[in-house]
């Protein structure tokens, strides 16, 4: 093949050409760390990069409903473990009263007592969380009972302004579309199960100063108490489920990270090892190109 | 027998072939830089006549000649380097407008609205932790104005995209009129030429169909008297000096610069209704089950964005303005009367999880805007590659075209001393005759 002097130069600008800009391109990833500088740079991965950015993305958020869940779980244990007191103190109180004699003076003193418990039972039904009442459900911002003198008596009752509420349960989303029940029902645990009523009955009876029917109530009693124990169980449960669940996702948070570091980030041994290759590579054809545009003819006739 | 003046007239002639050999060295030092510029070579041939046998039988010498000058050049070469030159137009267009569209998604180095997409899921999982949190519902709202802020930001910045690609063919449809007009005047004066090869306006000639071979694939008729016709997409544009111009209209798809614009615009087109297609899935996604809610103060949920169509036909969307202005106005809740209940928040949010969704062709929101970028990244890309390939080829053959056309200063250096050595030669001889016609004539 001839060679003329525009092929020289012609593939000398092209070869400096590539050379600088594989040198550019080198020099930008190392200095940011980053190989995805744009997303034509490696559009094969993208699908890959983005489901990765989007788990991280979410299992933060998961982490977020967990950790959030874990408080009202705690919350819930707390008010339990002090209903299971509340209840045992009953238990005793009448256990003592159904051992004393009728008309005997320690009955006014129970009594004062378990109207102390009554009230403290009351507190533990309005236990709040970020200030959720727990028991509340979907009127969380208003107290969950009350006591009132309904006529009839003393009675506690389902805070009027929420009686309208349709239960249900409140969840947490701890993996995509999976969720776990956080709350408990507390029309079923302090309503329903008649806890208060058998509370003011044992009241009355010590008012009334009337052992035996003290004594009547304790069965009453202690299946309440059984209940809040079951309940607390049940907390204690879910906390653990949630706590390992955070574990998981923080495990795979570690792998989900690694793997796309390997996608975005340079790196760097083997691009500065390049980079100097290309260096050289660039050094040597300057070199040359000097040396070989500078040889002609003209330098040797007169 | 040859005359006693002959030998002057051998080497008068040759002297001037010589000179004119010389010329067109010079010449080719000269022109070693022209683009298009095509190496002469000056054809030397012994001239003699041979008397009639009747008279004699030996040849009568009548030194050199230049035979003609000759246009060293490949004409099979040429289609070839023109066919590249279109490849290279037409994915270097694309490569050019094509990056202007992928810069605009910051993705994978920032923020874009991969990653606004899953903090706005996110903010209405937070809300449905706390439904009655101001600070939560407040969080829903601004997320939401961030990706709809961005949404059309890509929006309008496509569409810039869409304008430059069509004020680029504009230019470039006048280009190859201006570059058919000089053709045309070319031909005009190829024409009238009065010997049959004229290299300088072949040379320009070539090399105006170079310029347009850039610009499209055209088709060159060369005729008889060297003249050239160019068809673009069907159209002739030049035909000997009549020019036709191209028009807009006139363009399909093809190769070359022009055929890159048309790729490089219809796929922003298909970028364009991909985002509007996303954009109208996630208002309506959204706005569903935000409508099947209930706000804080207890009324049924609102649409929660709202769409419109702008100037250019594509989607714009924006928070209802109820919802900005009373963040209240939120629907996180499934059940009436219910201000703690976050379950509409988190059907809402769970919207991120929904894998097939049939509009998307069976796929997530994400998974498609992820999709779309993956295609406008490799578009890119692969349109960069070939660019690069075709380039390399081309340096191939302008290589070939060079080896045979360009001009090596060495070697015109070299011939011109050969031609000068002749040159010389002859002035020797021309002083050796003298002498000899001095002693013939003065000293006999």
């Amino acid at each position: 093949m001839r060679v003329t002097n525009n092929m020289n130069v012609l593939n000398t600008i092209s070869n400096l050409q590539q050379s600088i800009r594989e040198i550019a391109g080198l020099q930008q990833k190392i200095s940011s760390g980053q190989k995805m500088q744009q997303i034509s740079d490696d559009p094969s991965s993208l699908w890959k990069f983005f489901s990765i950015k989007k788990n991280l993305a979410c299992h933060e958020q998961y982490n977020s409903n967990i950790d959030n869940g874990i408080s009202w779980l705690n919350g819930a244990d707390s008010a339990f473990g002090s209903a299971n007191q509340v209840m045992q103190s009953a238990l005793d109180i009448a256990l003592s009263a159904s051992n004393t004699g009728n008309n005997s003076t320690d009955f006014e003193a129970y009594a004062i007592k378990v109207d102390t418990l009554i009230n403290q039972l009351i507190d533990v039904a309005n236990t709040s969380v970020e200030d959720n009442y727990i028991f509340s459900n979907s009127k969380g911002k208003q107290p969950f009972i009350r006591q009132e003198d309904m006529g009839g008596g003393e009675e506690v009752i389902i805070n009027p302004s929420i009686t309208d509420t349709i239960f249900y349960d409140s969840t947490r989303e701890i993996l995509p579309r999976a969720s776990v029940t956080v709350s408990f029902n507390g029309q079923s645990l302090f309503i329903d199960s008649s806890v208060f009523t058998h509370l003011l009955d044992l009241k009355d009876a010590l008012d009334a100063k009337d052992s035996s029917a003290v004594n009547a109530l304790m069965e009453n009693l202690t299946n309440d108490q059984n209940l809040f124990i079951q309940a607390r169980a049940e907390a204690g449960a879910k906390s653990n489920r949630l706590e390992m669940i955070k574990t998981v996702l923080e495990n795979q948070n570690a792998n989900l990270q690694k793997s796309l570091a390997g996608l975005q980030d340079t790196d760097i041994e083997t691009a500065t090892t390049e980079l100097a290759s290309r260096m050289l590579t660039y050094q040597a054809t300057l070199s040359c190109t000097a040396k070989v545009l500078q040889i002609s003819l003209l330098n040797f006739i007169s | 027998m040859s005359g006693t003046f002959s030998g002057l007239e051998i080497i008068r002639r040759s002297l001037s072939s010589y000179q004119q050999a010389m010329e067109t060295t010079q010449n080719n030092i000269a022109n070693a830089n022209t683009e298009g510029y095509s190496r002469e070579r000056a054809v030397l041939s012994a001239t003699g006549t041979s008397l009639p046998p009747s008279l004699h039988h030996e040849q009568l010498n009548a030194g050199v000649m230049i035979k003609n000058i000759q246009r060293m050049r490949d004409d099979f070469l040429d289609p070839q380097l023109r066919a590249n030159l279109s490849e290279i137009g037409y994915w270097e267009e694309q490569e050019t407008e094509l990056a202007k569209v992928a810069f605009l998604f910051t993705d994978t180095t920032s923020a874009g609205v991969s990653s606004l997409l899953t903090e706005f899921w996110n903010s209405w999982q937070e809300l449905s932790n706390s439904p009655q949190e101001a600070s939560a519902r407040q969080n829903v709202a601004q997320t939401a104005v961030d990706l709809t802020t961005y949404l059309n930001y890509l929006t309008s910045q496509m569409e810039i995209a869409h304008t430059e690609i069509e004020n680029s063919l504009t230019s470039k449809v006048s280009e190859i009129n201006q570059l058919a007009a000089k053709l045309a005047a070319v031909n005009q004066a190829l024409k009238k030429c009065v010997t049959a090869e004229n290299n300088t306006l072949m040379d320009q000639r070539d090399f105006l169909l170079n310029e347009m071979s850039k610009l499209s694939d055209i088709t060159i008729i060369i005729n008889d008297n060297n003249t050239a016709n160019v068809v673009v997409c069907g159209k002739t544009i030049v035909e000997g000096q009549d020019v036709t111009p191209l028009s807009e209209n006139d363009l399909s798809s093809g190769k070359g610069g022009l055929g890159g614009l048309l790729a490089a615009k219809q796929s922003v087109e298909d970028y364009q209704d991909k985002m509007n297609l996303f954009i109208q899935t996630l208002a309506d996604k959204v706005n569903e089950i935000h409508e099947d809610g209930y706000t804080l103060n207890d009324a049924q949920g609102v649409a929660f964005f709202d769409l419109q169509d702008n100037a250019a036909g594509n989607k714009e969307i924006s928070v209802n303005e109820d919802i900005l202005n009373n963040p209240n106005n939120i629907a996180a809740a499934k059940g009436s009367s219910s201000p703690s209940d976050g379950r509409n928040a988190t059907a809402i949010a769970d919207i991120n999880d929904i894998a097939d969704y049939l509009e998307l062709g069976n796929k997530s929101l994400a998974g498609y805007y992820s999709q779309l970028l993956t295609k406008i990244g490799s578009d890119q890309s692969q349109a960069g590659k070939n660019a690069e390939t075709f380039n390399s080829i081309g340096l191939q053959f302008e290589a070939q075209r060079q080896s045979l056309s360009g001009v090596s200063i060495d070697e015109e250096l070299t011939m011109l001393m050969q031609y000068q050595f002749s040159y010389q030669a002859l002035s020797k001889a021309m002083s050796i005759f003298d002498d000899m016609l001095d002693t013939l004539i003065n000293r006999t």
